[in-house]
Parts: structure tokens; C-alpha cells; sequence
């Protein structure tokens, strides 16, 4: 046998799925689970589910600035350190290490390691509607999505039964039900203001957040404990994550091969087959080049991330990057904007307290603009709010009451007043002049261009933010709260770490990056299901539809490459 | 990114990024304090100064029927968030305000602070602490800015915070339930019940 052909062959399978965070850890079970050979590249390091929680089961006083950043951390990592902790530092970037250029501020948060971003996401999901399937089309700002709610949702069903979702039907049109672990318990506070806001606003709804958090033992999975330390990786597998639950599922159909330090710099093409033969890996480490090829090809390696890899797979047949005929690749990145909301103290109640730490506060699905005159507002689209209600802690006491000694240690150390936190999550309109571009004369340490943000929300977005500081004041108002303040801290694009849209789905090829099922309308066999597809980005936290999407376009890939059509 | 996140990003941009909140704001309020307060400071004094900062915590969460900071042993703690953790004007405030304390025990009492009666050092930090509150409104906000906080303010906060987080503190001050395997949320408060030390 000829060596060159043996080496090709070992380098080749059936798929190759580029990341391994939410999106990429669904597309690797699926996949093998359908019986592909499938290679999973991340170019970080490994991360073993409970082995590599290094710092899961440490209390406060093991640490050695007890949870706390250092002024070496905000120097080192001004972008990184916004999220971290002591505890969960080493699930994100150095920021020196992994440079990207932002022309008007936006925070890159990422985490380079098998897992990505599910070991530290927020784990909120909720379905998207078709209010939002059908929002661009309505109001021309976009292009329509190719699909609509109908399509997506036994999609919903099957990654929620398989991730395990708390939370409640509440049967709105809106934000669709589903099929949900039992939800976790409202404490006192937030159960009053439920029943205020039903018994004054017509059609306002406050519910439990629909959380990946188990409430009961789930595919081998066990439930929540309730400490609150999600981002340093659970243990107990009590939330969902790549690393507890679609990779292990994965490895263990056999089919699986997890290749970490493995930054893909191009995606291969053949301009005479029209399909992608592979992709060019870069070590991490070593930096030698290996070529790895598959008849399909899955790009999870985030909205930035994957737009980064289109862009800089060019070649005669695609001089502006691969799949981009459109020139859409990169353009209307979306993020949700937040950080604007109300504040507000509650007297009574004094002699109610809780226990446990849950992970997940309540929800206020949206009310804004849902087809109807009573709703409709001068700007489009929505928001959700989230927030809690909880009594203060020392964390508020000891930093805010006049005084020393016995008295103030007495009331340091006693449950503090009751509070309540609400804060909007809005929807931004995809905008194609917000844009991931490479700069082709900065390059990182492996000789690979470095991406360039460009990000900004606009008036549309402004607006929004006036109506939900004041509707949220308004509904804390009419719910008996006192001392209530608005706030609107300034939003940097990026903050809430839901980079979306920079591979869109559309019907139309000169007008979109992917089709109805998240395949390349120019290269059939490479398909895109992390947040780069999202055609709107609605105001729902959007991971659970990633997975929905990606075990959607798995079925079809594998029905088409049985057909022989890819 | 999820709400309780936020919430603590909120918080601390309230309270406590006084802690790491470096550099920033240009020399509107130019001057030889401000520039005194940008230079160097000598992280040495820390350590020649621990008994003085074990007493002043001490005094601001004295041991009752629960242990107190001395017991706590949040001093090295404490030392390490001032060298590592905090902007250069609150290092510069904080040793400052350490020699201030001691000069203002000697002045009215003939004897250092360590040396005082409980009675004369909780004289001493009730003046220190008068005099340091912040001020209210915009000044305050624009004095926080330019010279960062003050020194009984960075002791107290990082006292609070030392003791709450250290093992004594949290576990005998506070109520710290390490797994609490399940969430109830109504409950009547027990008699004496303590405020959780982690939320």
C-alpha cells in the first residue's frame, strides 16, 4: 500500500465536528450516536467531567483571596475578569493569550477547554415562538427565518428530555411550554410578587426559570444540591454540560474521537466535488499541521469563532472566505442587551427565610409587542425579565450600615432586610453593519489573523431600555415594594455572552449563510448550529435552541449522506 | 450570562469594586496629595503593622458568644487583599490611616493602640470612623473617584468580608450550609437564626 494513502486514510471519518462547547457536544452524540465515525476537535485543553472541577468542592477560606479578583487579574485579563472568579478562572481565557481587536468595545468572554461555555453558561432555556420565527419578515429588519415554530419544536422535546429542564408550563403563546423536570420552588417573596403582577397586569406572567438544573436523577445524572457553584463544574452532573452529558454520550457509542489542542485554521474545499474534503488543524501546542478529512463537517466553534474560520478558509473557489457568496459571513452578530432594570426593598415578610442556594432566579417572559394594540409599543420587539427576590446578606450589611462593634456584628450576622432584583434581557436587531472581520496584519501566536469586532446597539435597542427600566420599576411598584430604583448600567456589547448571528439562515442564497436545516447553501456538506445561524436573535436566552437546531441538521445530514447526497 | 451573576457584578460595582477597580480617572484634581497617593507604597509597613490591623479588626467585629476577627485570624487575609487586590491610592490611604491611627492613640491616650483599653480603641475607631464615612451624593462619588476609598472604609470592608468568608466567621458567625442538597423556599426564621454565608 502506498504509505501517503495509508496516512489519509487514518486521518479520515466519517465527520468531523469543529468544538466541543453546547452546540458541538450535541452534534458529537448525535452524530455517533447515528453511527458516524466522528473526529471532535477543540483547540483547548482537555477537561474530564469531576476530575478536572478542581476548585468545585472548596469552601470560601480555601481560596487564597477567598473568591476574590486581584489587581493582576483586571490588568491581565480586562475582559476576561468581568465574569471571573477565584473559583472558575481557569474555565476562561487569558485575554493576552487569545488577542482579538475591538473597534468599539465588546467583550470576547470564552472558554478555551473541552466543555467551552457549557461548563459556565447561565443554563436558562426557553423556546423561542414563532413571534420570533416571524419577526424579520414582519418587520423587514433581517431576512425571514427559513423556519418556523412548527419545525423546531418536537426538536425542543427531544433536547429537553434529554438535557433535563426544570422550571413550569405556563401556556403562552409566547414562550412555549415544554417538557420539563419539576420546577424549583418560588421563596416568599417572589411568590407574592407572581400573584401581585397577575392580579395587576393582564397578561404578565412571573415564573420559576426554566434551568438546566436537575431536579431529579436524569440519565444517570444526579440532581442539583443547590450549593450555586455551576461555573466550576458540578460534581454531581446536576447541570447540563458537554462534559456530563452529550460527550460522555458520545464516547460511549465507540464512534467517538476527542482531539483537544487542535485549533482548526481552515476548513479544506474541493472546487471540482463542490464539498469540503476536511480541515487544517494547527497544534496548540507544538504547532505541527495536520490535515484531517470527512465527508461532513459540523462548525460549533461559536458565532465569532466559526465566522473566524469561514473567513479564513479562502480559496479561488471562495476568495471571501468559505460558504460566502452572500458577503453575509460575519455580519449581523447580535448579542442580548442588559443590564437595565429596577431594584427595591419589601418590608414584611420578617419572619421568612429558605433554604438552599438555587441556581436560577424567576422569569418574566415578554409582554411587549405581541401582536395586539394593548402590547404595542414605538420600538420593536421585546424583552424577558429575570430576577429574584431574597433577603440581604452580609454581603449588602456589612458594607452599607454605619457603625462597629457588637451592635454591627449583630447585624452583620442576621438575615437582612427583604429585596427584590429585576432586569431586562432585550432583543437586538440583527444589523449587518455589526460585523466579525479578520485583520490580516495582527496574527496571535500561530501565525492566525486576529478577529475584529465592530458592535454597537442602536436606537431601536436605546428605546427598548427606557421601557424596560420603567416597566420594571412599575411592576415593583404596583407590587408593594419600596425604595425602588432604576438602574441602567452601561452595556459593552458582548457582556452577555450571547454572540449570535454571524452565519444566518435564510431562504435565500445571496441573502444567507445556511439554509433551513443549518446547512451551507454554497458547500452542502458542512453545516453551522452554533449561535452563528441565528437568523433574529429574539430576547429568550438562546442555548436551547442551539441544541434543538444541531440535533435537527445531525437527522437530516445523516438522512442525506444516506441518501447519497452529500 | 445569568441573573445571579449579574446581581453579584451589580453589587459589586456598588460596594465592593472599590476592591479592584485600578487607575482610570485623569488628574482632574491635580495635586501633591494626589500625586502622593500614586506613588509606590511601601507594602513592607503591612506586615510591622499586623498587630494594629488584627486589633482594629477586632474592635469593628469583636468576639460575643461567636468568635470575632482576632479568632477568625483574617489578618494575612487582609494584608493580601491590601498588597494584592487593591488600586495604589487605597494602598497608599490604608497605610496611611494605619500610622494616623496609631499617632491619634498616642496624642490622646500616651500609648499605642495595640496597648489601649477596648474602651479607648473603640474611642479611636469611633473617630476614625466619623471621619471617614463617605460623603453622600455626588461628592461622594466624585471623592471615591479621584482618591479612591478612605482608610476606615477599605478596613471595615475588607474586615467584613475576611471574617465573613474565613471559616470561623462563616461557620460560627454566619450560617454556611457546604451542600445543602435541597431548596426550601418558605421557611420560618428559627430563633437566633443567623444570616446565610453564601448566597
Amino acid at each position: 500500500m502506498n504509505p501517503n494513502i495509508k496516512a489519509v486514510k487514518q486521518l479520515t471519518y466519517d465527520a468531523i465536528v469543529i468544538g466541543s462547547g453546547i452546540s458541538g457536544g450535541w452534534a458529537a452524540k448525535e452524530l455517533c450516536e447515528k453511527g458516524l465515525k466522528t473526529l471532535v476537535l477543540e483547540r483547548g485543553r482537555n477537561v474530564e467531567h469531576i476530575t478536572d472541577y478542581v476548585t468545585t468542592l472548596k469552601t470560601p477560606w480555601e481560596f487564597k483571596y477567598h473568591g476574590l479578583n486581584t489587581s493582576k487579574d483586571l490588568e491581565e485579563d480586562p475582559v476576561q475578569s468581568n465574569v471571573y472568579n477565584e473559583g472558575n478562572k481557569h474555565f476562561f481565557v487569558r485575554d493576552r493569550e487569545h488577542p482579538y481587536i475591538q473597534e468599539k468595545p465588546f467583550y470576547w468572554i470564552r472558554g478555551y477547554h473541552v466543555g467551552g461555555r457549557s461548563l459556565t453558561w447561565g443554563r436558562q432555556c426557553y423556546r423561542l415562538s414563532d413571534l420570533d420565527f416571524e419577526a424579520n419578515q414582519k418587520d423587514g429588519y433581517g431576512v425571514d427565518w427559513p423556519i418556523r415554530y412548527r419545525d423546531i419544536a418536537p426538536w425542543y422535546d427531544y433536547a429537553e428530555q434529554f438535557a433535563g429542564i426544570s422550571g413550569q408550563n405556563e401556556g403562552l403563546s409566547q414562550l412555549p411550554d415544554g417538557q420539563f423536570l419539576p420546577a424549583m420552588e418560588m421563596n416568599s417573596l417572589e411568590k407574592h410578587f407572581r400573584a401581585r403582577v397577575k392580579k395587576y397586569f393582564d397578561g404578565r406572567c412571573v415564573t420559576i426559570g426554566r434551568v438546566a438544573n436537575l431536579t431529579k436523577g436524569w440519565n444517570g445524572r444526579t440532581p442539583c444540591q443547590y450549593r450555586n457553584l455551576c461555573s466550576r463544574g458540578c460534581p454531581y452532573g446536576g447541570y447540563f454540560s458537554s462534559n456530563a452529558a452529550t460527550l460522555p454520550a458520545a464516547m460511549a457509542t465507540g464512534n467517538m474521537t476527542l482531539r483537544p489542542f487542535s485549533i482548526v485554521s481552515e476548513i479544506l474545499y474541493d472546487k471540482d466535488k463542490k464539498r469540503a474534503t476536511g480541515v487544517r488543524v494547527i497544534d496548540a501546542e507544538t504547532n505541527e499541521v495536520t490535515e484531517f478529512y470527512a465527508r461532513i463537517i459540523f462548525l460549533n466553534a461559536s458565532a465569532i469563532g466559526s465566522a473566524f474560520v469561514l473567513l479564513n478558509s479562502k480559496s479561488d473557489a471562495f476568495p471571501e472566505g468559505l460558504g460566502n457568496s452572500s458577503s453575509m459571513v460575519g455580519r449581523n452578530l447580535m448579542d442580548h442587551h442588559f443590564k437595565v432594570g429596577a431594584m427595591a426593598d419589601y418590608h414584611g415578610m420578617e419572619d421568612e427565610y429558605y433554604i438552599g442556594r438555587r441556581p436560577v432566579g424567576i422569569y418574566v417572559p415578554r409582554f411587549r409587542n405581541l401582536g395586539d394594540t394593548a402590547s404595542q409599543r414605538d420600538y420593536l420587539r421585546g424583552f424577558g425579565f429575570q430576577g429574584y427576590g431574597e433577603r440581604e446578606g452580609w454581603e449588602y450589611t456589612g458594607l452599607t450600615e454605619d457603625g462597629f462593634g457588637k451592635a454591627f456584628k449583630e447585624k452583620l450576622t442576621r438575615p437582612g432586610k427583604w429585596s427584590f432584583w429585576l432586569g431586562g434581557w432585550g432583543e437586538t436587531l440583527p444589523y449587518e453593519t455589526n460585523v466579525v472581520t479578520l485583520d490580516l496584519l495582527q496574527k496571535d501566536k500561530w501565525g492566525l489573523p486576529l478577529a475584529k469586532v465592530n458592535f454597537s446597539i442602536r436606537e431601536n435597542e436605546q428605546a427598548m431600555r427606557k421601557d424596560m427600566q420603567q416597566s420594571a420599576m412599575e411592576m415593583l411598584e404596583k407590587s408593594g415594594f419600596s425604595n425602588i430604583s432604576g438602574f441602567d448600567y452601561k452595556y459593552v456589547g458582548g457582556e452577555c455572552v450571547h454572540e449570535m448571528g454571524t452565519a444566518r439562515m435564510g431562504h435565500n442564497p445571496r441573502t444567507s449563510v445556511l439554509n433551513g436545516y443549518n446547512q451551507m447553501h454554497d458547500v452542502l456538506n458542512v453545516f453551522i448550529t452554533d449561535g452563528s445561524c441565528m437568523t433574529s436573535s429574539a430576547c429568550q436566552n438562546p442555548s436551547l435552541t442551539y441544541m434543538a437546531l444541531t440535533a435537527r441538521a445531525c437527522d437530516y445530514a445523516v438522512g442525506q449522506l444516506k441518501k447519497g447526497e452529500l | 450570562m445569568d441573573a445571579s451573576i449579574q446581581k453579584k457584578m451589580n453589587r459589586r460595582k456598588a460596594i465592593a469594586s472599590l476592591l479592584v477597580l485600578a487607575g482610570g480617572t485623569a488628574a482632574v484634581y491635580s495635586g501633591v496629595r494626589w500625586r502622593k497617593l500614586n506613588t509606590a507604597p511601601d507594602l513592607v509597613k503591612l506586615q510591622a503593622h499586623k498587630d494594629l490591623i488584627t486589633e482594629l479588626a477586632e474592635t469593628i467585629i469583636p468576639a460575643t458568644d461567636t468568635p470575632g476577627a482576632k479568632a477568625a485570624g483574617i489578618t494575612p487575609f487582609i494584608i493580601s487583599l491590601v498588597t494584592d487586590c487593591t488600586p495604589r491610592r487605597e494602598q497608599n490611604r490604608f497605610i496611611e490611616g494605619l500610622i494616623e491611627v496609631d499617632g491619634y492613640a498616642r496624642a490622646e491616650y500616651k500609648r499605642s493602640f495595640i496597648k489601649c483599653s477596648t474602651e479607648q480603641r473603640e474611642a479611636v475607631v469611633a473617630y476614625f470612623e466619623k471621619r471617614d464615612r463617605p460623603y453622600k451624593g455626588l461628592l461622594g462619588k466624585v471623592s471615591k473617584r479621584i482618591m479612591g476609598d478612605s482608610f476606615f472604609t477599605i478596613m471595615k470592608k475588607y474586615t467584613v468580608i475576611g471574617y465573613c468568608t474565613s471559616m470561623k466567621g462563616a461557620t460560627e458567625g454566619l450560617a454556611y450550609d457546604y451542600v445543602p442538597g435541597r431548596y426550601v423556599g418558605s421557611v420560618k426564621l428559627q430563633p437566633g437564626q443567623k444570616c446565610w454565608a453564601t448566597e
